[in-house]
């Protein structure tokens, strides 16, 4: 009995569904096919737009700028002949061209196909005006990625490019579509899935001539989220400009939280390049430049050290209690191990040195000596603990590790055993030991700070929320020898002997220290990395230039420039 | 076999050959209703359809072997883990929220929703129950168990929050009460007593929910937002008229203006694509499948078996109703997936599990 009635409830439910079906799809069928028929139906898409990207003053960086597209909607081109004829005269394309694009792109009736992007303004108003004349014809409005300050900042943004095959796969799931664009490199890459908006479009419903019935309904696209870097952009925009002409690299960093404030490599690249149609051809070249300059010198480029690695030594030195800050060794200009000769810098040598004055003038001798004492381990030891040859964990991709080479890395690696003579180059920074400048700038916040390594970083903020950013690593150092090699490093500048004197900044002392690195070929690679104020550091720097020559003459200038900048044009100092 | 029959080996071909047809049905539609998605991103959301039928299947084959009266021994405790997962989903950290919702567990990457399952194993364990008390149940207190039962999973999918999922419970509690042998005038004050409650359910829906609400009453109160999907459903489907615009075809459906459209929204593909004869078809089959549903409860000669097969009927049955009443705007949009048709790994499993279960009540049915 209750199952009979539980069928009955059943059937009429069923039948009320039946019901509701035939009345949709055969009685209301006329309104509903009117309402979709294709020549009626109109799908203008809109795309996500993605996020701004501000420095941390709140000035964009990164944008997104309005451009105008010329399409065609097939079904709506009235006479072909007269369209594709007016269109090449307005755009200045052949007809044949045209039609070669309808023919490749085209997907269906109502899909728009793009036959001219980003055209020009006023162009895009004149077709505008003419629309009745040219059924079929729209101009859409879209909106372009624009990277204002261009190739100033473009190696810490990256650039935008079409996804790939192998990316949709695994992005596919995550709103991805293969007309999407996708962040390459720098921040665009590292932050593309915040930066990334969400597509939309409207579907409205048009009379025969093409013009609006009304919107049937629409979807709105979404503003991916806005970022706020920790970078100063006027800083980074005049930090560029600084190495115009150079190939180098100036990294800029917060010592006490890791902040970077510019990093600029150079040459550099235009991001907007790959927004832009038709500029496919330069993209092409900036990947087959011999001056490679897509590549990111400041986390990429491995360098050795030169002079500069003389303060990490300084520290072994002293807390190996191998020396204390009143051991003296004395410069002839030579250091002669077995038969083998290695010459100081300066010609002549610098007489008796003590551990400022070794710093003060970048004796090479002196190091010499200390490295004959350490041995190569204790330098490994050192160089490691200070960070070098692991990534500093920058929050962008790409980064290298550089290199601390070691007797036990040099048998594993290539079988051979360890030169004395070897140590002697690594005391100096020599030999096969190489550095990225991030790496650099991280060791002298060590010495900034007395102890401390922060994690660079790029990114301030997502959205409202701050980035919660890893604290700064405590590095066991001992607070007595960073305070005498920071005295000394603060001598490199205000000693009227020191190396690094074309620093000076009025109202600012600066703690430095220069580098000048061999290469087997051509000039040395110049750096100059520091401090400032000394006494209570606000910004640690690092300038490299490649065979820029002596790091006391070509770097200290940039960072002279640099700093006097940051002290008059932003808030660093104050 | 006029006046005997067999004691074992009967097997419902028929109820196995509507789920086939069903199934591939909706293999055509899913790969119709993602073809964009395909061209787009490649994803082949028919084939991993297919992986999960295939899962399915040896899931349904392991119970039809293992046998329900078994399972039902075990079923409290079944249902018991089921409603632990329903709580870990809600854990931040473990539940994994996608669109909006709490509702997944990841194992690696295989994910599953415990709400699906939580339908079965809530039907097995109030089968149990009436089993146990038989005739007990004409008793008011006896209600007591059978609904603290159904209110401990509406909360938590409420919560998730999954407002078809939870509200399918009740339907499926009333029945199984009612062909227990429940009296009508309590599930009477019972239905009266929840609907004195639901202005006060009123408030603690989520704003989307209410507007779905709304928006059901009059589509047009916000044609851009809320009222948009049920808008293009209804299109959809209309324009699809007698014949259909045919497979691959629906102006809709390809022009990526119905939302949803491979999961909760995929009968309106059906509508669109394959116009009146294929909805109707489909709706048929669906007809049919129900129908032997009843016909194996109402021919079962044991109590527990008897309350399982309604239970799992009528959650088929409302599945279908609500899911096909929704994309035609008869009902309100209460996101319930049409059975074997909707993309999605976890309830077809259970679906065909489901399958599985039906076919052992027949094969078993005169046991006892």
């Amino acid at each position: 009995m209750r199952g009979r009635i539980y069928s009955i409830i059943v059937d009429v439910l069923f039948l009320v569904i039946l019901a509701g079906l035939a009345y949709l799809q055969i009685l209301r069928w006329p309104l509903y096919h009117d309402l979709s028929r294709k020549n009626h139906i109109r799908l203008i898409p809109m795309p996500g737009l993605r996020g701004t990207i501000y420095d941390r003053n709140g000035l964009a960086i990164v944008d997104n700028r309005l451009s105008f597209d010329v399409v065609i909607i097939p079904q709506e081109v009235e006479n072909v002949d007269t369209t594709y004829g007016r269109l090449s005269l307005a755009l200045g394309i052949s007809r044949s061209r045209i039609e070669s694009i309808v023919k490749k792109d085209y997907t269906a009736p109502f899909a728009p196909i793009t036959i001219a992007g980003d055209v020009d303004k006023d162009l895009a108003f004149r077709l505008e005006e003419k629309k009745q004349e040219l059924p079929g014809v729209l101009v859409l409005p879209r909106t372009l990625r624009w990277y204002i300050y261009g190739e100033r900042t473009s190696h810490m943004i990256g650039y935008l490019s079409l996804i790939n095959k192998k990316e949709l796969e695994r992005l596919g799931d995550y709103g991805y579509s293969i007309s999407d664009l996708v962040g390459r490199d720098g921040i665009e890459r590292a932050y593309d899935k915040y930066l990334k908006g969400e597509d939309g479009g409207t579907q409205l419903e048009v009379d025969a001539t093409g013009r609006l019935v009304k919107i049937l309904g629409s979807k709105n696209q979404k503003k991916g989220t806005d970022i706020t870097l920790t970078v100063d952009a006027k800083l980074q925009a005049y930090a560029a400009d600084c190495l115009e002409g150079v190939k180098g690299s100036v990294v800029i960093m917060d010592p006490r939280n890791g902040e970077i404030l510019a990093m600029v490599s150079s040459p550099s690249f235009d991001s907007n390049i790959f927004v832009e149609r038709g500029k496919g051809e330069q993209a092409v070249n900036y990947m087959r430049s011999g001056s490679h300059p897509m590549l990111n010198r400041a986390i990429n480029g491995q360098y050795p050290a030169g002079s500069i690695f003389k303060i990490i030594m300084s520290d072994a030195g002293l807390e190996t209690k191998t020396i204390t800050e009143h051991s003296t060794f004395t410069c002839s200009g030579k250091f002669f191990l077995g038969r083998a000769e290695f010459d100081c810098w300066k010609e002549g040598g610098h007489g008796p040195q003590d551990l400022r004055d070794a710093i003060t003038h970048s004796c090479n001798v002196y190091f010499y000596n200390l490295g004959h004492k350490l041995g190569p381990n204790v330098i490994s030891e050192y160089s490691q603990k200070f960070g070098l040859g692991k990534p500093t964990g920058i929050d962008i991709a790409g980064e290298s590790a550089g290199l601390v080479p070691s007797p036990a890395w040099k048998k594993a690696r290539r079988g051979q055993n360890w030169y004395e003579g070897e140590t002697i180059n690594y005391a100096i920074g020599q030999g096969d030991l190489l550095v990225t400048p991030l790496q650099m700038v991280e060791v002298v916040s060590v010495f900034a700070t007395e102890g401390n390594a922060p994690r660079p970083h790029l990114i301030k903020k997502i959205g409202n929320a701050d980035v919660q950013v890893p604290k700064p690593k405590t590095i066991p150092v001992s607070k007595a020898a960073i305070g005498t090699i920071k005295s000394a490093m603060v001598n490199v500048v205000a000693s009227d002997t020191g190396t690094g004197q074309r620093a000076r900044i009025e109202g600012i002392k600066v703690a430095a220290k220069t580098g000048t690195a061999q290469t087997p070929n051509g000039e040395p690679h110049a750096w100059f990395l520091g401090f400032a104020p000394a006494g209570d550091p606000k910004i640690a720097f690092v300038v490299m230039v490649e065979h820029g020559g002596h790091g006391g003459v070509t770097a200290a200038d940039i960072a002279k420039k640099i700093l006097d900048f940051a002290k008059d044009n932003t808030e660093i100092f104050k | 076999m006029k006046n005997g029959y067999k004691l074992k080996g009967e097997f419902d071909y028929g109820l196995v050959l509507i789920t086939a047809v069903i199934l591939l049905m909706g293999l055509f539609v899913i790969y119709s209703a993602s073809y964009q998605k395909l061209v787009s991103s490649n994803a082949n959301l028919a084939m991993r359809q297919v992986n999960s039928a295939a899962l399915g299947l040896v899931i349904a084959a392991a119970i039809f072997r293992i046998g329900y009266q078994r399972i039902i021994d075990f079923s409290y405790y079944i249902f018991g883990l089921n409603i632990l997962f329903l709580v870990l989903v809600l854990v931040p950290g473990i539940g994994d929220v996608r669109y909006g919702a709490r509702r997944w567990i990841e194992f690696g990457s295989f994910a599953f929703q415990p709400s699906e399952f939580a339908k079965v194993t809530f039907i097995f364990a109030l089968a149990k129950y009436l089993g146990d008390i038989k005739e007990g149940i004409a008793e008011l207190k006896a209600l007591i168990i059978p609904f603290a039962m159904a209110v401990v999973p509406i909360l938590l999918i409420f919560k998730e929050p999954d407002l078809g999922t939870a509200l399918i419970f009740i339907p499926i509690l009333l029945t199984m009460l009612l062909i227990a042998g429940a009296r009508p005038k309590y599930l009477l004050f019972m239905i009266g007593a929840g609907l004195a409650c639901a202005p006060f359910l009123w408030f603690i829906l989520k704003d989307y929910q209410r507007a779905r609400l709304l928006v059901f009453l009059n589509p047009n109160l916000d044609p851009l937002g809320a009222g948009y999907t049920i808008i293009q459903s209804k299109i959809a489907i209309g324009s699809g008229g007698i014949f259909g615009k045919g497979w691959l075809s629906g102006t809709q459906n390809q022009l990526n203006f119905l939302p949803e459209r491979h999961t909760d929204f995929i009968f309106s593909v059906v509508g669109e694509e394959w116009g009146f004869i294929g909805g109707a078809l489909l709706l048929f089959l669906f007809y049919r499948f129900v129908g032997k549903g009843i016909r194996i409860a109402e021919t079962t000669s044991d109590t527990y078996g008897k309350a399982l097969a309604y239970g799992i009927t009528t959650m088929f049955a409302v599945h279908v109703i609500v899911n096909i009443g929704m994309v035609c705007g008869i009902m309100p949009v209460v996101g319930l997936p049409l059975p074997f048709v909707s993309y999605g790994g976890s309830f077809l499993i259970m679906s065909l599990a489901c399958v599985g279960i039906l076919e052992n009540i027949k094969n078993k049915r005169k046991v006892f």
